[in-house]
């Protein structure tokens, strides 16, 4: 009879017939599968589970590499304030677990690192109940970061003009100089993007020839390569100029181009809104087809600011086609908060549910940013181009 | 007034950014070559009307040295020191009534730069057509060169070059002939190797015009691959043919088409040009009118690009509508293999919709049914997510209905067309439609449940979940966990925020607590289930709280949800609670 464990048949081998075989996990494996599926929400489900697996086979790198892509997918393609937790988890994993990435190059770890938490912190501008303070706290967090890595200080500068762009356009554009003079690096985002960005603050602060001079690589489609979202973001900045102008000459092929391209996925609800708007006077019926099929994508949206944009869009349009009748026949998701089954609504009911909700949204960005930028936005919207 | 300077262009250092940075392989020399000499006999037939002997001939010594020749227009002396020796300067710019003729392929006069990737000298022998002196131009990378006359030279141009140590390779029949058939397949003018008669570029002009298994024999000598089936291409700004890879694939696979500009190969990336379902072609397309970028490896975008885009879409569109008449079988086989693809196109045209949604498949808890077969089953629920539908298919199995998973791209989309349309009895399955699925308890069987229920919902309170009690198929399963895509989310703040410190902590907070009514997981008891029906008798506070987290730990590893660190530990505790409790008294 053994008289201690250690003695028990002889160690190992009796130990291995009976422990159950252990699960193969393969990261490499699980990622290509993931991979292979289309992006947006059926990676993000198939990212769930095996994020759950790497952290129960507790392999640090997958915990982290499925984490970023969670991330990507939820960033976008998705709803992106659904990247924070991932962001959060990330952080706290790899400041535990510094090595793990070893598998990346040590810069490309720390802007792998630098880039969640970019997706993580960005989303606060969208979402007006967090306050702008630990808005600034995370922000400050990362900048002591980016001074510790020496990496990541023109994408710091634009994450300040992108949330001060709401706020003070003066500072904004003072940001937004930084981040032009600061060198790229690893953390920046695709050159188009940043043109875009360019653009956007260049016609915020009403210098159209900045603007344009800045799109002109884009333009000329010598960008048409940079990334998913490129040209779709030059081409939204212009068609909210050229609508916030009135100029539906402008807006109309703009948002033609733009529908074509910028309606694939929740995060294009930005795109969509602002089609949306041009539509209303241009080409009501489309419209309306358009706003009854994406409804849906906006209903339990987290980011705010997506569902602002696509609100105002809509409000226009149910406004314009209120105009046109009293009742429409419509199919609207049954989570919709105002559904009929006979599928029968008012116009105006609907216009007017769509502008309680943008201007609920606003007055909450505008409350949390001391400003009154949406409260003059949505009012752009509110005027009849026709 | 201020004196006005020129910038000092460094040539050499110009030279070498032009040719060894700008193309992404020196292979492409062959490429600008082919567009020079096709752009040579294009002006010698366009100054000569009715001339049609234009050729061209390459001479490779093996290893060592290359004499590519043409007969066009060649160059007079005016014309070398133009156009080989200004860089950005290109005879093909000059503009005709106020425009670039659009019969040239080449634009930017740079092309010829890029032979110094594989030589460290360009020589050019060429001779008017239009009658004059035959001149040689030997060019260096450091910017120099030299021109003088010359006695004996054909007229047109040959371009002289001579292997670079390391650049052998590109000096070999074999290669010369392959990169000619993949840059120049489609280009009008004949293009030999010296003495060999057979022509390396033959392919018929208009593809309509052939047969289905000559295009297929086409397709697989070209592609290296057979394919399905071949889509010809004649709309007013495209020419070629698409083919249909025989098996699936998806938008992430690199595409390998051949698109040509002017007959001349500019890109295998179909990205900017073709729409985005169209991940399950291989295309091999001319276009005539469309503009390159500088590099020559894509397209400008602009209006002409998207109509063209356009027609593409229409072709693809009018031939299968076309096959859906004349060969339903070969539809069918097509729509199994690449069904991702066409389910992309079908949620954007309605027409598409109409022809393929009887042959689409889609997941359900019955297996993979067809759209067609859709249409007759009754009532029905759909789901979009993939986990959730594998965690309710035993349910909807076991009592003989129908679940739909749309948790893949596109599927929600028609499903929900498809209900539109047909005016099918599908609906999408919400957290309260699960009550289709699963009897209520009745009275008698609540008010027996009590203590079970008071238990459970003061165990699961901190996990924001309520216990419910309900009957449903199979009996095996004791519960089920069900949430919505918010209390989701709002599990993974609450996780993240359970192990991040300091950064993120504070603004998931905020998130959480901005959430006005927080949304409840459900978990369901099932009263057919032996072990819930014991549960129901049992007595004893302590024991039926422990099992409850038990229950809700264990609904939750069935769903494929991730325990968080309060899950685990509660359901330890309880384990031992159990354990304490079969080490006692039995209820």
């Amino acid at each position: 009879m053994a008289n201690n464990f250690n003695d028990i048949g002889n160690g190992s081998e009796r130990k291995k017939k009976i422990r159950p075989p252990k699960r193969q996990f393969d990261g490499d494996v699980l990622e290509s599968i993931i991979r292979n599926l289309p992006g947006g929400k059926a990676r993000m489900d198939a990212l769930l589970p095996a994020i759950q697996q790497a952290d129960e086979e507790q392999d640090h790198f997958w915990r982290l590499m499925f984490r970023y892509e969670y991330a990507c997918e939820a960033t976008f393609r998705d709803d992106p304030p659904k990247c924070m937790p991932a962001a959060a988890e990330f952080h706290a994993i790899y400041q535990e677990h510094p090595e793990a990435l070893k598998r990346r190059s040590f810069t490309g770890a720390m802007e792998m690192h630098l880039m969640i938490l970019e997706m993580g912190i960005e989303p606060i501008i969208g979402l007006p109940q967090i306050p702008m303070e630990q808005w600034q706290g995370l922000m400050d967090q990362f900048y002591a970061l980016v001074k510790e890595y020496h990496l990541g200080l023109r994408t710091y500068w634009w994450q300040m003009c992108q949330f001060w762009q709401y706020i003070d356009k003066e500072k904004a554009f003072e940001y937004f100089q930084k981040f032009w003079k600061t060198g790229r690096d690893g953390v920046s985002d695709c050159r188009a993007c940043e043109r875009s960005n360019a653009v956007r603050i260049c016609l915020l602060m009403g210098d159209r020839a900045a603007a344009d001079e800045y799109a002109r690589p884009i333009e000329d489609g010598r960008m048409a390569n940079s990334c998913s979202d490129t040209p779709q973001k030059c081409w939204l900045n212009y068609l909210e100029d050229a609508l916030d102008r009135g100029d539906l000459k402008q807006a109309e092929p703009r948002a033609n181009a733009l529908y074509r391209k910028g309606n694939r996925d929740k995060s294009d609800l930005d795109f969509i809104g602002a089609v949306l708007r041009c539509w209303s006077f241009t080409d009501l019926d489309r419209a309306v087809t358009l706003a009854v099929s994406r409804l849906e994508w906006s209903l339990g949206m987290w980011d705010q600011k997506l569902v602002y944009d696509f609100d105002k869009g809509a409000w226009t349009c149910f406004r314009q086609l209120a105009k046109r009748a009293d009742t429409v026949e419509l199919t609207l998701p049954e989570a919709f908060p105002l559904y009929r089954e006979d599928g029968v609504y008012s116009p105006q009911a609907l216009a007017d549910w769509f502008y309680a909700q943008a201007e609920k949204i606003g007055r909450a960005f505008d409350a949390r940013n001391g400003s009154d930028f949406f409260r003059k936005n949505l009012a752009l919207a509110g005027r009849d181009l026709l | 007034m201020s004196e006005a300077f020129h910038f000092q262009v460094n040539l050499g250092g110009m030279l070498d950014v032009l040719s060894n940075h700008l193309y992404k392989s020196p292979d492409v020399f062959l490429r600008e070559l082919l567009q020079n000499g096709v752009d040579a006999i294009t002006l010698r037939q366009r100054e000569q009307p009715g001339w049609a002997k234009g050729q061209i001939t390459i001479h490779v010594t093996p290893g060592k040295r290359m004499v590519f020749r043409d007969n066009g227009a060649g160059l007079s002396q005016e014309g070398i020191h133009r156009f080989l020796a200004v860089i950005g300067q290109s005879s093909k710019t000059e503009l005709v009534n106020g425009k670039i003729p659009e019969d040239y392929i080449g634009r930017f006069g740079i092309g010829l730069l890029s032979c110094f990737m594989v030589s460290d000298t360009i020589v050019v022998h060429t001779r008017p057509a239009g009658g004059g002196q035959a001149h040689v131009w030997t060019g260096l990378p450091d910017g120099t060169y030299t021109l003088d006359p010359l006695e004996e030279c054909p007229e047109g141009t040959a371009v002289i070059l001579t292997a670079k140590p390391g650049a052998e390779g590109y000096f070999q029949e074999e290669r010369v002939a392959e990169l000619v058939r993949y840059y120049g397949l489609a280009l009008p003018v004949p293009i030999y190797l010296a003495g060999n008669p057979e022509r390396l570029n033959n392919i018929p002009t208009d593809f309509s015009m052939v047969s289905r298994s000559q295009l297929l024999a086409f397709g697989q000598w070209l592609f290296d691959e057979e394919f399905l089936d071949a889509i010809p291409i004649h709309t007013p700004h495209l020419r070629g043919v698409a083919y249909i890879l025989s098996y699936a694939t998806d938008r992430s696979v690199k595409s390998g088409h051949r698109i040509y500009l002017k007959q001349m190969l500019l890109t295998e990336n179909g990205d900017t040009l073709l729409p985005p379902w169209a991940f399950f072609l291989r295309c091999f397309l001319n276009t005539n009118s469309l503009r390159p970028t500088a590099s020559r490896e894509d397209f400008y975008e602009d209006q002409e690009l998207d109509a063209a885009r356009q027609e593409f879409s229409e072709a693809v569109r009018l031939y299968l509508t076309r096959l859906s008449q004349s060969s339903p079988d070969r539809l069918e086989r097509l729509v199994a293999v690449h069904s991702q693809a066409i389910k992309a196109m079908a949620i954007w045209d309605q027409e598409l919709f109409d022809l393929f949604i009887d042959y689409l498949p889609f997941e359900t808890s019955e297996g993979t049914m067809t759209g067609r077969a859709l249409k007759s089953v009754g009532e029905a629920f759909w789901v979009g997510s993939v986990p959730k539908f594998k965690q309710l298919k035993p349910i909807f199995m076991a009592q003989g209905r129908l679940l739909i998973c749309t948790g893949y791209a596109s599927d929600q989309e028609l499903i929900s067309a498809l209900t539109r349309r047909c005016r099918l009895p599908i609906e999408p399955l919400r957290e309260d439609s699960l009550f289709e699925v699963m009897d209520d308890a009745t009275y008698i069987e609540e008010q027996q449940a009590a203590l079970l229920l008071r238990q459970a919902n003061l165990a699961l309170g901190e996990f924001d979940c309520q216990a419910q009690l309900r009957r449903f198929l199979p009996a095996s399963l004791p519960s089920l966990y069900a949430m919505s895509d918010e209390v989701q989310f709002l599990r993974q703040v609450q996780s993240a925020q359970d192990i991040s410190s300091g950064i993120f902590s504070d603004a998931l907070s905020s998130l959480l607590s901005s959430v006005e009514e927080r949304p409840l997981a459900s978990l369901y008891l099932n009263l057919n289930s032996a072990l819930v029906q014991k549960l129901v008798q049992a007595r004893r506070p302590a024991t039926l709280y422990a099992m409850a987290q038990v229950l809700y730990v264990q609904a939750l590893l069935a769903g494929g949800h991730p325990l968080r660190g309060g899950e685990l530990a509660s359901m330890n505790e309880a384990l031992l609670v159990l354990l304490d409790g079969a080490a006692g008294q039995p209820d």
